[in-house]
């Protein structure tokens, strides 16, 4: 048996979905979480974002750095305060084959102490060279309780179908 | 099946340490993935690197993107170096639980080629940097070392070796 173990996945291909992707009761015996996502949302832009948090606890304050790419140009910007972690998704205002191409990297999910914490990184195919296609993401909690749920939705609008997403636990025992 | 993602060693400190040795690394794996977690125990303008087979002689280079301090970006270029240094930007957390954290992706290790590798380091929520490095050593890997520049990690810094198989 590998390090790198399937514990559940979920997918949006019977229709739009209007809640959430979630995984709940997280086993806590890996020692690092991974989740692979292909994402789109509903929302009538061509460019979005979905969220992603932890526990089900949208009161918490979650914080970021980030860097986008668009076209050649390159923004940073540090988000602190918010009520989860966020990444970019293409909406349905682009081109219809224009999902996300996103993995998010969980070390010490269960450890309480440490601070929860999280690297997104999130590209997309993108027709219009105004729009976001690629978002580093070096996500931050001040929390220690170890991750036993994640929520992924849209930030606005719904996920759209054909989205899905694969949560892996990874196992650092050799 | 075969077993394609596998845990070749894991070392995570009980008390503070200037060295993280992972060695004896088989030659039969296609890739490998170092994951790292750490914090600095000594304070100061503290720098994480990492020297393949313990090699420090002039044959490393990187290119690295930074994002911090809110809005500022910049690439930073380093030739001709006796090491891959994991931050740039800014020192290492000095604390266990704000540690710095990411992974190194090791290319092609084994063979007798120039080495290729990209490594990712998210540092809580004011930096972020992604880098590309090269080696022009040939020989193939059988040891990594991370090392601390001016002092030692923490207790509960974690390295962990991972073996990527090709189908």
């Amino acid at each position: 048996m590998g390090s790198l173990q399937l514990i559940a996945s979920a997918n949006a291909n019977s229709g739009d979905r209007n809640s959430a992707f979630q995984f709940t009761n997280i086993p806590q015996t890996y020692t690092d979480l991974l989740l692979y996502l292909s994402l789109r949302t509903t929302d009538g832009s061509a460019e979005t974002e979905s969220k992603i948090f932890i526990n089900g606890n949208e009161s918490i304050a979650y914080s970021l750095m980030q860097a986008q790419g668009a076209g050649i140009s390159v923004t940073v910007a540090q988000n602190t305060g918010l009520s989860h972690w966020k990444f970019i998704t293409p909406g349905a205002g682009s081109a219809n084959f224009e999902f996300s191409g996103t993995f998010c990297y969980m070390p010490n999910y269960r450890l309480s102490s440490v601070y929860r914490q999280m690297s997104i990184s999130s590209n997309q195919t993108n027709t219009n060279s105004n729009n976001r296609n690629t978002n580093e993401v070096s996500a931050f909690t001040g929390q220690t309780s170890p991750v036993t749920q994640l929520d992924i939705f849209g930030v606005s609008g719904n996920i759209a179908r054909y989205s899905s997403v694969y949560l892996y636990g990874i196992d650092s025992t050799p | 099946m075969a077993v394609t993602y596998t845990t070749i060693a894991s070392t995570t400190l009980t008390g503070t340490n200037s060295t993280i040795t992972l060695g004896s690394i088989p030659q039969s794996y296609t890739d490998l993935r170092l994951v790292f977690y750490l914090w600095d125990a000594t304070g100061g303008a503290a720098t994480a690197f990492i020297r393949p087979n313990n090699d420090s002689s002039s044959v490393y280079g990187q290119q690295t993107f930074s994002a911090y301090s809110s809005n500022q970006k910049l690439t930073t270029r380093l030739a001709n170096n006796n090491r891959w240094n994991i931050n740039i930007r800014q020192q290492i957390p000095v604390s266990l639980d704000q540690s710095m954290y990411g992974w190194v992706d090791f290319f092609g290790y084994a063979g007798s080629t120039r080495k290729t590798v990209f490594w990712y380091l998210n540092i809580n929520n004011g930096m972020l940097e992604r880098s590309v490095g090269t080696m022009t050593g040939t020989s193939a890997i059988t040891s990594i070392n991370i090392e601390h520049n001016i002092g030692s990690f923490g207790a509960g810094s974690r390295a962990t070796l991972y073996g990527i198989l090709r189908a």
